[in-house]
C-alpha cells in the first residue's frame, strides 16, 4: 500500500473539487464577458461580480494544482497542507458569518453544511499530514 | 539534539490548537441556527401597542423607499400584511425575516405587503438592501411618526430611533386579523403562519 494513502486521497479529492469550482467560475466569467454562449448566465451578478468570480476561479485552480503536487509527493510539499487548512478554516468562518448576516437566507442551511464540510476537511489535513522527514529530501 | 526533535513539540501543540479551533467552529456551526429563527406560533409582548384584532389599522400616508407617496388605501381590496421592522441595516434577523416573507409572497397577487421602517433606519445600506433584493413589497419610510403613535418605537442599539418587531395581517377593509408584536427581533412569526392568516376565508379566525 502506498505511504500516506489517506492523505493523498484527501488532497486529490479536495484538489478535484477546487479545480471543478475554479473551472466553473472561470467559465462563468469568460462566458459573460466575452462569448455569451450560455442562454442563462451561470451566476446572476454584475460586471464587477463576474470579475471577482474570475479572480476567485484562477485562485482556486492554482490552489488545486498545489494540492495535486502534494498528493504526488506528500512529504516534499507539506506546507500546502498548512495553507489548505488555513484556507478551509477561513472559508468555514466566512460561511458562518454569511449565514448569520441574514443576507443569504435563500441558501437555507447550505452555508452551515459547507462550513461543517470545510472544518472536517481541515481536521483531515491537520491529522493526516505526513510528519516532517528525518533528513531533508534534497540532502 | 537534532533540529527535527526540537521542532516536534510546537508542531504537535499547533495541531492540538487547530483541532480545538475546528471543534469549536463545528459546535458554532451546529448551534448557530438558534441565534434567530421564525416562530410557528404568534406572540404578543406588547398587548397595548398598536391596533387590536378586529380594529382598523390607522390610516397613513408615507413615502416609499423610492420617494413615491403611498396611502394606506393602496393596501385595501385584498388581504395585506404590514411588517414593522427595526432596521434592514444592522439587524440580521430582520433581513432574514424580510427575505422569508419575500419568498412566501413572491408572485402572489392576493396579498399585499408593506414594510414599515423608522425614518432614522432608512440608511444607504438599508436602501441598497431593498434595491438589490427587488423586494415585492411597499417599503415605507415612517417620517410621520406612525410607529411612535402605535407605541412600537424603541431605540436601536446605536441609540437611533428604531421599532419593535411587529406584524399585522389586515383584511380587505383594513381590519386587523392577526397581530404579532415582539420585543426581540430574534424571532418572528413564520411566513406560512402570516400567509395562512392573510388568505383565511372571511369569518375564519386567524391561526
Amino acid at each position: 500500500m502506498p505511504r500516506h494513502l489517506a492523505y493523498r486521497v484527501l488532497a486529490a479529492l479536495t484538489a478535484s473539487f477546487l479545480l471543478l469550482f475554479g473551472f466553473v467560475f472561470l467559465c462563468g466569467f469568460i462566458d459573460r464577458t466575452l462569448f455569451q454562449v450560455l442562454a442563462h448566465p451561470l451566476f446572476e451578478t454584475d460586471a464587477w461580480g463576474y470579475y471577482v468570480l474570475g479572480v476567485a476561479g484562477t485562485a482556486l485552480i492554482a490552489w488545486a494544482v498545489a494540492l495535486f503536487a502534494t498528493a504526488r509527493a506528500p512529504t516534499v510539499h507539506r506546507g500546502v497542507a498548512t495553507a489548505t487548512t488555513v484556507g478551509l478554516i477561513l472559508g468555514a468562518v466566512l460561511r458562518l458569518l454569511a449565514w448569520y448576516s441574514g443576507e443569504y437566507r435563500d441558501a437555507g442551511d447550505q452555508l452551515r453544511l459547507e462550513s461543517a464540510i470545510f472544518l472536517v476537511l481541515a481536521l483531515g489535513f491537520v491529522w493526516l499530514r505526513p510528519p516532517r522527514p528525518e533528513t531533508p529530501p534534497h540532502a | 539534539m537534532r533540529d527535527a526533535d526540537v521542532r516536534r513539540p510546537p508542531a504537535f501543540a499547533g495541531r492540538i490548537g487547530v483541532t480545538l479551533l475546528c471543534l469549536y467552529l463545528l459546535a458554532v456551526t451546529a448551534r448557530i441556527g438558534g441565534c434567530y429563527a421564525p416562530d410557528l406560533a404568534r406572540r404578543d409582548d406588547l398587548p397595548g401597542a398598536g391596533p387590536a384584532v378586529g380594529d382598523a389599522f390607522p390610516a397613513f400616508t408615507l413615502r416609499d423607499a423610492s420617494g413615491v407617496e403611498i396611502r394606506s388605501d393602496a393596501l385595501r381590496g385584498t388581504s395585506a400584511v404590514i411588517a414593522i421592522v427595526p432596521s434592514l441595516d444592522w439587524s440580521p434577523p430582520t433581513k432574514a425575516r424580510v427575505l422569508d416573507l419575500a419568498a412566501a409572497v413572491a408572485g402572489r397577487r392576493d396579498v399585499r405587503v408593506a414594510l414599515l421602517l423608522p425614518a432614522a433606519q432608512a440608511t444607504p445600506r438599508t436602501l441598497a438592501f431593498v434595491r438589490d433584493r427587488r423586494l415585492p413589497f411597499y417599503v415605507l419610510v415612517d417620517d410621520a411618526g406612525l410607529i411612535d403613535r402605535l407605541g412600537l418605537a424603541t431605540p436601536g442599539p446605536d441609540g437611533t430611533p428604531a421599532a419593535y418587531t411587529a406584524t399585522f395581517v389586515l383584511d380587505a377593509e383594513g381590519r386587523v386579523l392577526l397581530r404579532d408584536v415582539r420585543k426581540s427581533a430574534r424571532a418572528w412569526p413564520d411566513a406560512d403562519l402570516v400567509l395562512a392568516a392573510a388568505l383565511a376565508p372571511p369569518g375564519h379566525a386567524a391561526p
